[in-house]
């Protein structure tokens, strides 16, 4: 599937999305996938949903709000702890979305 | 030990760094109480930016595990700040932090680093510098243990070698 939209969120939709977004790119790409990615702060995740509809969401802190959107903890891009787990669990269910 | 200033340059933009070593605080109210006064004096920040820094972080802690050890890394918002620094703190004694994850949750940190910011973009690198260099193994242990100015300076600047050759 082409274009794989991924929602990165944190608090201010700034700082540690654009960091985790940027080593999220980067650990798909090594697993064969390219995704285009949005920040946006973690109160933006429900407006965010309708406009960039993205495949998955990846957020640094906790969503308060319910989206039917598949939610991974994005923490593991900013400590690196478990990072490579992390990513292979969501290339891993984004080529199930890509297969149905 | 008495603050320390340096300046840091990155990809051709420089951020001075500001670093509190050993501070004694007794909560975090007193450790931002003192990042702020800091700030202030040096004309950093708005008189504002305490109340930033602790709403942000009741908001959106910043409590993040390293798997060995934790780091609080305390944001603000940009309307507080009026140049941009990094805050390096080492707390003589560890105090504890909501994780970034989940609040319900605490990591006790010796080491806060506070990224006070005007901008995303090119100074957000100086904090991926950060944050890469502590996922590197002994990387934090190391930094912890120095005690001159001297020392500290250059692990900071060798901080970020470890994320060019990482990025």
């Amino acid at each position: 599937m082409s274009d794989l939209r991924i929602l990165v969120s944190c608090g201010t939709g700034i700082a540690t999305s654009t960091l985790a977004a940027d080593k999220l790119k980067r650990l798909l790409k090594s697993r064969g996938l390219s995704v285009t990615t949005a920040s946006c702060k973690a109160a933006e995740v429900a407006g965010k949903v309708s406009t960039f509809r993205p495949h998955a969401i990846v957020s640094t802190t906790q969503v308060a709000v319910k989206v039917p959107i598949k939610v991974f903890n994005g923490l593991p891009l900013i400590s690196g702890v478990g990072a490579d787990q992390l990513a292979d669990e969501i290339a891993a269910y984004l080529k199930t979305l890509s297969a149905s | 030990m008495e603050p320390i200033e340096l300046e840091l340059t990155l990809n051709g933009v420089t951020m001075p760094v500001l670093v509190l070593w050993g501070l004694t605080v007794r909560s975090k109210e007193e450790l931002f109480a003192r990042v702020h006064e800091e700030l202030l004096r040096r004309g950093q920040v708005r008189p504002s930016y305490l109340e930033g820094v602790q709403e942000r972080e009741r908001q959106y802690p910043t409590g993040l595990d390293f798997g060995d050890f934790a780091v609080a890394l305390p944001h603000v918002d940009f309307e507080h700040v009026l140049r941009p620094a990094l805050v390096v703190a080492l707390l003589s004694e560890a105090l504890p932090f909501q994780a970034m994850d989940d609040p319900t949750r605490q990591h006790l940190c010796r080491l806060a680093i506070f990224p006070v910011l005007t901008s995303g973009d090119t100074q957000l690198a100086f904090l991926q510098a950060v944050t890469c260099a502590l996922q590197q193994p002994g990387f934090y242990t190391r930094l912890i243990s120095l005690q001159t100015p001297q020392e500290i300076s250059a692990c900071l600047q060798s901080m970020l070698q470890i994320a060019v050759n990482e990025g």
